[in-house]
């Protein structure tokens, strides 16, 4: 009876228990290793158009290392390659791009600094890197009426964990002979649903690519934007340090529309006719 | 983007950005530069150079957006450049030839200097608003002051 009652424990006792994924990729920890400062903010950065951009994703954090434990890509180097096509796609044909380049982040170093990215950006030829980093947050807890799960058959077929997934891409791109910073762009997605307990890892993973997908295509709806604000800041000379040249050879920036000289004159003129009338 | 500035992504129907974006300014500096520079027409000739500014924001404004918008294409401009460069060349007299001169000086070495398009676009239509709305006055009122 006791071995009966043992067998039956068993048979009817259920796994379910919440889980907590986080993927992420730090730009900070990449770009400035312990111990690493801050570039000199640099000026007269001059960005010839139209431009050849290399666009990567940032390296797994070093700390996230327990998790990863030791892999250096946050997500498949296919995902990462579909991720940043969507970018390369959004982008093609635009006058003031001449080629994206796709650099697989296994090329970047966890913790390489600029040194890293000055190889990289020499062996691809590309002045202008735009580096995304990756935050994600999954989790996946049992609902109340899990206790079902108790009848084995019901993990299989039970919809009674509830996941969540919650991505950030941020897209910031540099100039890296100057290590000069362009701009950024942010992305997000959340999704949330339903698995079965036997099917929390598959679905997990599965909304962990459509939350990344979700999150790049928001990145280049706002990195057009971006793009269009950095053009008008530099125009305006919002943007001192940085200078948009265009395909014919001509920048971008303001002149003031009326420079210091003419306003002068103008003043004097002013001023003569005024003395005059008085 | 302000959404009083001229651009080629506002949509169609923000019409009043044709007029507007000569009035919205990028910062203290630029509104500032502008102002002086409108300066010489106003203390000049008060009552007849607001008239003619009158008419200008009016008619050569929108016209000059327009020229803009279809050859330079810019994703934003702001400014007041245009109008004043317009109002220089409807100031008559020596103080008129002075500005004209000044304005034909500017023109051309904005063209020549890698400013882009949009800016010495505008003021090469603001010089042509300017000579047009001139005759105009003339026309109609031959004593501008």
């Amino acid at each position: 009876m006791r071995r009966l009652f043992l067998l039956a424990l068993i048979l009817l006792s259920g796994c379910s228990f919440a889980r907590n994924i986080h993927r992420r990729s730090n730009l900070m920890a990449y770009l400035y290793p312990v111990g690493d400062v801050a570039p000199k903010e640099a000026t007269d950065v001059a960005l010839q158009l139209p431009l050849r951009l290399g666009i990567a994703f940032v390296p797994a954090d070093r700390s996230a290392g327990n998790y990863y434990g030791g892999v250096s890509n946050v997500a498949p180097a296919d995902v990462e390659r579909d991720l940043l096509e969507i970018v390369r796609k959004a982008f093609a044909g635009r006058e003031w791009v001449r080629e994206i380049v796709i650099i697989p982040s296994n090329y970047l170093t966890p913790g390489g600094g600029f040194e890293n990215l000055d190889q990289v950006s020499r062996m691809f030829g590309t002045d202008v890197i735009a580096l995304a980093s990756i935050d994600q947050l999954q989790s996946s807890n049992p609902r109340r009426m899990s206790f079902l799960y108790m009848s084995i058959i019901g993990a299989y077929v039970l919809p009674l964990d509830k996941n969540d997934t919650r991505t950030l891409i941020d897209v910031a791109v540099f100039h890296v002979p100057s290590r000069t910073f362009i701009l950024r762009a942010p992305g997000q997605s959340h999704i949330t649903g339903s698995s079965t307990a036997v099917d929390v890892m598959p679905t997990l993973a599965d909304k962990s690519n459509r939350g990344m997908k979700l999150a790049m295509e928001d990145v280049a709806k706002n990195l057009d934007e971006e793009i269009k604000r950095f053009k008008a800041s530099v125009a305006s000379g919002e943007r001192k340090d940085v200078d948009i040249i265009t395909k014919e050879g001509k920048s971008v920036r303001r002149s003031g529309s009326f420079g210091a000289i003419e306003a002068l004159v103008a003043l004097m003129l002013a001023a003569a006719l005024l003395i005059r009338r008085t | 983007m302000t959404r009083f500035a001229l651009s080629i992504d506002a949509p169609w129907w923000e019409v009043w950005r044709l007029w507007t974006g000569h009035l919205v300014h990028y910062d203290l500096r630029h509104l500032a530069l502008n102002v002086i520079a409108a300066l010489p027409p106003v203390v000049a000739y008060p009552k007849a150079a607001a008239r003619a500014a009158a008419l200008l924001f009016a008619i050569a404004a929108p016209l000059i957006s327009i020229g803009i918008l279809l050859i330079a294409r810019p994703h934003e401009y702001r400014g007041a450049s245009a109008l004043v460069i317009a109002l220089w060349f409807i100031v008559p007299g020596r103080i008129g030839y002075t500005l004209m001169a000044l304005a034909s000086v500017k023109l051309i070495v904005e063209t020549f200097h890698p400013f882009g398009i949009a800016l010495p676009l505008a003021h090469w239509l603001g010089a042509a608003a300017g000579v047009i709305t001139a005759r105009t006055i003339q026309r109609c009122s031959p004593s501008f002051s």
